[in-house]
């Protein structure tokens, strides 16, 4: 094997690698925030929390498909190293915002599921007898 | 609190297409619509005319609570299931005199608005319009 395919195979593994790690600890650790948005449906949070781990997936992967190809072939171990740690590089800023936009997701989805019991965001202008209800 | 008395001007066509805007979408707490011209506004309200009513939309909560001018306008996107969260949005200090100026400068000028907006020439309309959905938290 020439040194551009072991390239490849160990970008693969460690880009593989990490996508599944990131995306675990979403899964696990995104299951309580979601069931907290709506309102303890744990079914529906399930459901949800399922289908962002598979967009975060195809997401990833299709980007670490994408970026597999190098346009400088490496000839010896230095530059294997340099090109891995290239494309390496920009696999964890994509998974870290890719990791924040769910975030992101999570927090706008537990604040919609926190708005009917919101209180008026201000006081009133002022007070007066309460209406009597119509006769 | 469970429902909002909604005292707009029935003279405004900006103000009656805004009601019927209003009634269509889904509420948290039932909408309920009064001229504040009419009799049943001042019967629900006798504090009314203290709050200005001609000059500004006053919105009176079932629990007394009187919201006037921009707060009035909040509180009616505060009721709406879909628009809850711009209330707050809107209520917080660095957009708040925004929307305090622009309630004011539509308030002013709602006939002129109607007017080229609608074409809606002014007259009262009298009865009460209520918002088809009951709130479901």
């Amino acid at each position: 094997m020439n040194p551009t395919v072991w390239l490849y195979l160990v970008y693969l593994a460690i880009s593989v690698a990490l996508t599944v790690w990131v995306a675990q600890t979403l899964h696990k650790n995104g299951r309580i925030f979601l069931v907290d948005c709506f309102g303890g449906n744990e079914p529906m949070a399930d459901s949800v929390n399922h289908l962002l781990v598979v967009g975060f997936y195809l997401i990833n992967f299709g980007y670490v498909t994408l970026a597999l190809k190098t346009d400088t072939p490496p000839v010896d171990t230095q530059q294997v190293i340099e090109n891995l740690s290239g494309k390496i590089g920009i696999v964890l800023l994509v998974l870290g915002g890719m990791h924040f936009l769910n975030l992101i997701v999570f927090s706008k989805l537990r604040k919609r599921g926190q708005e009917p019991d919101m209180p008026p965001p201000f006081a009133p202008t002022g007070y007066t007898l309460p209406p009597a209800p119509q006769e | 609190m469970n429902r909002l008395y909604i005292f707009y001007d029935g003279e405004c066509g900006l103000c009656r297409k805004c009601r019927e805007w209003l009634a269509c979408q889904p509420a948290y707490l039932k909408l309920v619509f009064h001229p504040f011209q009419s009799e049943e506004a001042r019967r629900l309200c006798p504090d009314l005319p203290r709050f200005q009513p001609s000059e500004q939309l006053i919105v009176l909560s079932d629990e007394g609570g009187v919201y006037a001018g921009e707060t009035a306008w909040l509180m009616c996107l505060y009721a709406l299931r879909e628009y809850r969260g711009w209330s707050e949005k809107l209520a917080a200090p660095a957009l708040r005199p925004l929307a305090r100026r622009i309630c004011l400068l539509v308030s002013h000028h709602r006939l002129q608005l109607s007017q080229a907006l609608f074409h809606l020439p002014g007259h009262v309309l009298e009865g009460v319009v209520e918002n088809s959905e009951e709130a479901k938290i």
